[in-house]
């Protein structure tokens, strides 16, 4: 029951308008993927709608014509959630970034699925709060894209993730009805159907719009960086934070292969010898004075155990400029290895963070066996790791190379006893190895889950759960293969 | 007629549930009358009580069903200090942080967790089981400061209504893989899936705050113990001064910081004053619980049960309308 694209142009340009239906080489090409760039599928149009009765005509529409359908927020993903399916729609949260409503006093917000996630804490910085959830992608990532993926970010070591700050969410369901989850008031009787949607990569349906939890920006904060002469210090000094009962706002390490580009971007220098550099914060968001003198201790207490690790320099940032250069160097360390190399796959395993040491040694030595070079990026208290692959992708050996190599990471990490993605999520990329870490059984009892809301096959199909029925079909006819 | 079983493994859970024309579950054997059990539905309730007492049913309310006392499933199944990780059986209980009181011989999670001066920081009321406390997921002290069961629990082994037996999350503390079905049976008083084992995440005690609840003139140590909380409520925050002054005496206990109030009710069917977007348990759940849902609510929930139940064998009636 094909559509022509002329006619799809036309039906979805009639619900919209003809200037939000994008289609032609040109704009399917700009579509093709997200983040994850080694896998690419041309959709046939685009679609730009401006509130959620428009995103549920268009769902309807699919519906009725039997055409896939994905959303996409600002396609900023590393998984391909938003790799649309060959020929479907793409439906852009572009054009849905208002936020509706700001309720100080009761410390939430409600805005559209496809506003960036930093503005949401622009909008109430002033007066004292912030949205928590902080991706490194922030500045241009969507609330809708966060809430799909869950999103992680540095400050969700002692601030939660992202689920831990949606309480209610209005979305188009795969037969383009909308629901209305929960509210301004989170945690009330019944099934918690929120907690299903935060996370499922929009395969249960699209998420438009989304009342948020405002939390207070801290009234005192500190920052160190810390150089190791070696990664296992540091490496040891994370799990000794975490032992000691410290939870602080941020702890994240980066390596010899970050240092190096850091250099290179932006000329800042470290100490001699040094090969790993962690990143602490502390913070409190208690009155001023009280707050000054918890995060004080909190980062004496953090100093100790860092001079214990053989720490060879502490710097703690003096002020508020220092310290917003600290995270610039952290949040544009991955960016900065564009001076190294052409392309670079950044990879998302978690293991429990007393393995940290170990994993670390695994990732250099597959690194080594593949004649790949890595840096390591962490968010070293949740044991969430990003090894960084930099390679040259026009050599497809050294594709190859990269993705082999990310694979034996993953299945390191499940042995470890940890997950196969800690932020990035499943989508595409890690579909095929989610059976290392559930069973048969444990699939079932996913796939009933995903059958509450999505019982076909068209709402982004064929992502996170593998050998759904249909999808060998699908994979042929709906997704592009990179090589 | 309502056997009892008190399986000893997850082989032997799976083959009672499988097995069951209905299935009723209860956690822990201490007896208390807590808070928790208090709000089990009347069905539940029933079948559990003519148990006890061996008081013969009437042939109008006679169900055939099979009380499953998870009792036994109370081992440490894993725990991580250093990780903040622990995977427990449903039917250890919990225990209060600090109180060494203990109704059964097995010592409590909050104990074992004490030792490695870890806990879970579960503020007051926490008389029950853990696998009751998330099969009912109430309000408590220190929800605001610290999150709730959602928020802790890592992962799930649970048995569904056809007997197999499957897991959800895993024991990393951070963790996007698939859809979060160990949050999702938190609160669903085991209609979905029968609960064997969770994995929490632990908190330091050196980092706990302290709750900033009050409590209400008609409150008595006794309450801290075997409490029946015949209402309990949250609302905005914008309203909760205005609710707390509209329930007068019936106050129990209040918190601020999640604006909650525990009340008691001069008789079961009391209606205190609602707000604009708050939410009401009351006791003796079922039919009288959910007036609260939503008809999308109520209609996914329906939908979710006849996907994961179709037989409506798990805990029948605990949901009133299902």
């Amino acid at each position: 029951m094909a559509v022509s694209e002329a006619a799809m142009v036309r039906e979805l340009g009639s619900l919209l308008s003809d200037d939000r239906v994008l289609s032609g080489p040109a704009a399917q090409l700009a579509y093709d993927c997200d983040a994850y760039t080694v896998d690419r599928s041309k959709p046939m149009a685009i679609v730009l709608p401006e509130s959620t009765e428009e995103v549920a005509a268009v769902v309807k529409w699919c519906v009725t014509n039997q055409v896939p359908f994905t959303g996409r927020g600002a396609g900023t993903g590393l998984s391909g959630g938003a790799l649309p399916a060959l020929g479907g729609v793409v439906i852009s949260t572009k054009k849905l970034t208002k936020i509706l409503e700001i309720d100080l006093e009761n410390r939430c917000l409600l805005a559209e699925a496809g506003i960036a996630n930093r503005r949401l804490t622009d909008a109430v910085r002033a007066d004292g709060l912030h949205f928590a959830p902080d991706p490194s992608s922030q500045s241009v990532s969507t609330l809708g894209g966060n809430i799909a993926e869950n999103a992680g970010g540095p400050h969700t070591l002692k601030y939660g993730v992202t689920a831990q700050h949606i309480l209610g969410i209005t979305m188009v369901d795969p037969e383009g009805e909308i629901l209305h989850l929960g509210g301004k008031v989170a945690g009330g009787p019944g099934f918690d159907f929120v907690s299903l949607i935060v996370g499922s990569e929009g395969t249960l349906g699209l998420v438009t719009e989304a009342w948020v939890k405002l939390t207070p920006l801290p009234t005192s904060v500190e920052a160190a960086l810390v150089a190791f002469a070696t990664v296992r210090d540091a490496t040891q000094t994370v799990a000794d934070i975490i032992a000691a009962g410290v939870i602080p706002a941020a702890l994240e390490l980066m390596d010899r292969g970050i240092l190096v580009a850091l250099e290179a971007a932006f000329g800042l220098k470290y100490p001699e010898g040094t090969e790993a550099l962690l990143l602490v914060e502390c913070d409190s968001d208690a009155e001023p004075e009280l707050a000054q003198n918890a995060t004080a201790a909190e980062m004496s207490k953090v100093r100790t155990i860092c001079e214990t690790n053989h720490a060879i320099d502490i710097s703690v940032a003096q002020d508020e400029a220092e310290r917003q250069k600290l995270w610039h160097a952290r949040k544009k360390g991955v960016g900065a290895m564009g001076r190294l190399a052409p392309s670079i796959v950044t990879h998302d395993g978690v293991i429990p963070r007393s393995k940290l040491p170990e994993m670390l040694d695994f990732v250099y030595e597959v690194a080594e066996k593949h004649g790949v070079k890595v840096a390591n990026l962490f968010h070293a208290g949740d044991g969430n790791l990003h090894p960084c692959f930099y390679f040259d992708d026009r050599d497809p050996a050294q594709v190859e190379a990269v993705v082999e190599a990310g694979e034996e990471i993953v299945r390191k990490c499940v042995e470890l006893g940890g997950s196969v993605t800690g932020e990035h999520g499943v989508g595409v990329e890690k579909q095929d190895l989610l059976p290392l870490m559930f069973s048969p059984d444990d699939l079932r009892l996913q796939a009933m889950a995903k059958q509450i809301f999505n019982d076909g096959d068209i709402c982004n199909p064929c992502k996170v759960l593998p050998n759904q029925k249909s999808c060998v079909e699908h994979k042929k006819r709906w997704r592009g293969v990179a090589w | 007629m309502v056997t009892r079983v008190e399986p000893r493994s997850v082989d032997e859970v799976a083959e009672a549930v499988a097995a069951a024309k209905e299935i009723v579950c209860f956690g822990v054997g201490t007896g208390l009358a807590g808070p928790q059990t208090a709000f089990r539905s009347w069905k539940c309730d029933y079948a559990i009580r003519s148990l006890r007492n061996a008081v013969p049913l009437e042939p109008e309310t006679d169900i055939e069903a099979v009380e499953l006392d998870l009792g036994l499933f109370d081992q440490v199944l894993y725990y991580s200090p250093s990780d903040q990780v622990v995977q427990i059986g449903v039917g250890a209980e919990l225990g209060s942080i600090n109180d060494s009181v203990s109704a059964c011989d097995a010592p409590m999670l909050q104990n074992i967790l004490a030792e490695q001066n870890q806990c879970i920081p579960m503020g007051g009321l926490c008389v029950g089981s853990v696998g009751e406390l998330i099969a009912r997921n109430l309000p408590h002290a220190l929800q605001a400061q610290c999150g709730s069961w959602r928020d802790w629990i890592l992962g799930a082994t649970m048995v569904l209504a056809d007997g197999s037996i499957a897991k959800a999350g895993s024991k990393a503390v951070k963790n996007v893989a698939g859809y979060d079905l160990h949050k999702f049976v938190v609160g669903t008083r085991d209609a979905i899936a029968v609960l064997v084992d969770v994995t929490l995440r632990t908190f330091p005690l050196d980092a706990l705050p302290a709750p900033k609840t009050e409590t209400g003139p008609n409150w008595t140590d006794k309450n801290q113990s075997a409490a029946v909380f015949e209402w309990i409520q949250r609302t905005l925050p914008s309203d909760f001064n205005s609710a707390k002054a509209g329930v007068g005496s019936k106050l129990l206990m209040a918190d601020e910081h999640s604006s909650t109030l525990w009340c008691a009710l001069d008789e079961p069917s009391e209606q205190l004053p609602r707000y604009p977007g708050d939410w009401v348990v009351t006791n003796g759940c079922g039919n009288r619980d959910c007036g609260d849902l939503s008809p999308t609510q109520i209609r996914l929930m329906k939908r979710a049960k006849a996907i994961f139940d179709p037989t409506n064998k798990l805990n029948p009636g605990e949901w009133g309308f299902m």
